[in-house]
């Protein structure tokens, strides 16, 4: 994990065009992007892709990147934005439904991707169970607080919105989820 | 802690520290960067930048003179200092004789005088004409 100088020293270099300085950034962060991609979009395929899409932004918009936050969270509100956006337009195509996802769609090649592939179906299945009902802003500001653990001033500057508009849609993202976890306790 | 909120509690953990795993990461990476390689170039090269400025600057010295030798007719070397009498004749104002002038003289010289110094006016005014005109004409060549 490199520190925050380093990363500076990186982004210098960037902004004179080293697309070596640049894949040394990738390296340090898509692991962050995905994650996050992933537990917003629930699809390897989508993640991946959100994955490029984000730092391809990244790249082109290098020398905007204020110092005075943390580059992660620079990353976190592109990837976001990314998400949100794709959230958002998977909600109103017709074939973007991310329900009935089950382990039988599972495509096994090799020992390691068969494990691979299974982590992430599972996790797709534990995170789908309780949020596939909340919107795509209910989503992120839920992901970001709850499953990243960010904080409140962070979620803020990565979203955008006020310290109320958060606390509220969590509040609503945390009462729908206890909902569905009630309705499926009671059906036990 | 009820059943339910333990339930959310066990859930929200597991989410937590389950990380989904990224398969051929740096493949990912190759095909970031190829998709940063195919991008147009955002940055032109400084020399360009350098050149682009430094015409753009001379462009609007040629301008301003341009603007200036048309708008404000400078004093034509072309044409020497007059005496004051044919500054005089120039401006209209010829209406008296030089300082040496024979008061004695006649009419008919008085006219003869005055006569050549109208031919000489007009003569200058035309060629002053002709000399405008042909300078305005090159100006709005270059202009067009």
């Amino acid at each position: 994990m490199m520190n925050e100088k380093e990363i500076q020293v990186l982004i210098d270099k960037c902004k004179k065009q080293d697309t070596a300085a640049f894949a040394a950034l990738v390296a340090e962060y898509r692991q962050l992007v995905f994650r996050l991609a992933f537990r917003l979009l629930c699809d390897e395929e989508e993640a991946r892709d959100m994955v490029q899409e984000t730092f391809v932004k990244v790249w082109l918009s290098l020398d905007k990147y204020n110092r005075e936050y943390r580059f992660s969270t620079w990353i976190y509100t592109i990837a976001g934005n990314v998400c949100y956006d794709r959230l958002r337009s998977l909600q109103h195509s017709p074939s973007g439904s991310m329900q009935g996802v089950s382990l039988a769609n599972i495509s096994l090649s090799s020992g390691e991707d068969m494990e691979q592939s299974l982590i992430n179906k599972e996790l797709k299945e534990l995170i789908l169970r309780f949020t596939h009902e909340l919107t795509p802003k209910q989503k992120l500001v839920f992901t970001l607080r709850e499953i990243e653990g960010l904080e409140v001033s962070e979620v803020e500057a990565i979203t955008g919105m006020s310290a109320e508009k958060i606390k509220s849609n969590l509040y609503q993202a945390r009462k729908q989820i206890r909902i569905k976890i009630n309705l499926m306790e009671d059906n036990l | 802690m009820t059943k339910k909120e333990d339930t959310y509690e066990q859930w929200l953990e597991k989410i937590k520290i389950t990380e989904p795993c990224l398969d051929n990461p740096e493949e990912l990476t190759n095909d970031i960067l190829n998709r940063i390689d195919a991008l147009p170039s955002g940055n032109p090269s400084r020399i360009l930048l350098f050149v682009s400025r430094i015409s753009g600057i001379a462009a609007a010295f040629l301008l301003c003179f341009l603007i200036s030798e048309t708008v404000f007719f400078p004093q034509d070397k072309q044409f020497t200092e007059q005496p004051s009498t044919a500054n005089a004749v120039w401006q209209g104002k010829a209406s008296f004789l030089p300082d040496d002038w024979n008061t004695e003289s006649s009419f008919l010289e008085k006219s003869r005088y005055l006569s050549e110094q109208w031919k000489e006016y007009k003569k200058e005014l035309s060629k002053r004409k002709a000399f405008f005109l042909s300078k305005r004409i090159s100006v709005e060549n270059i202009i067009h």
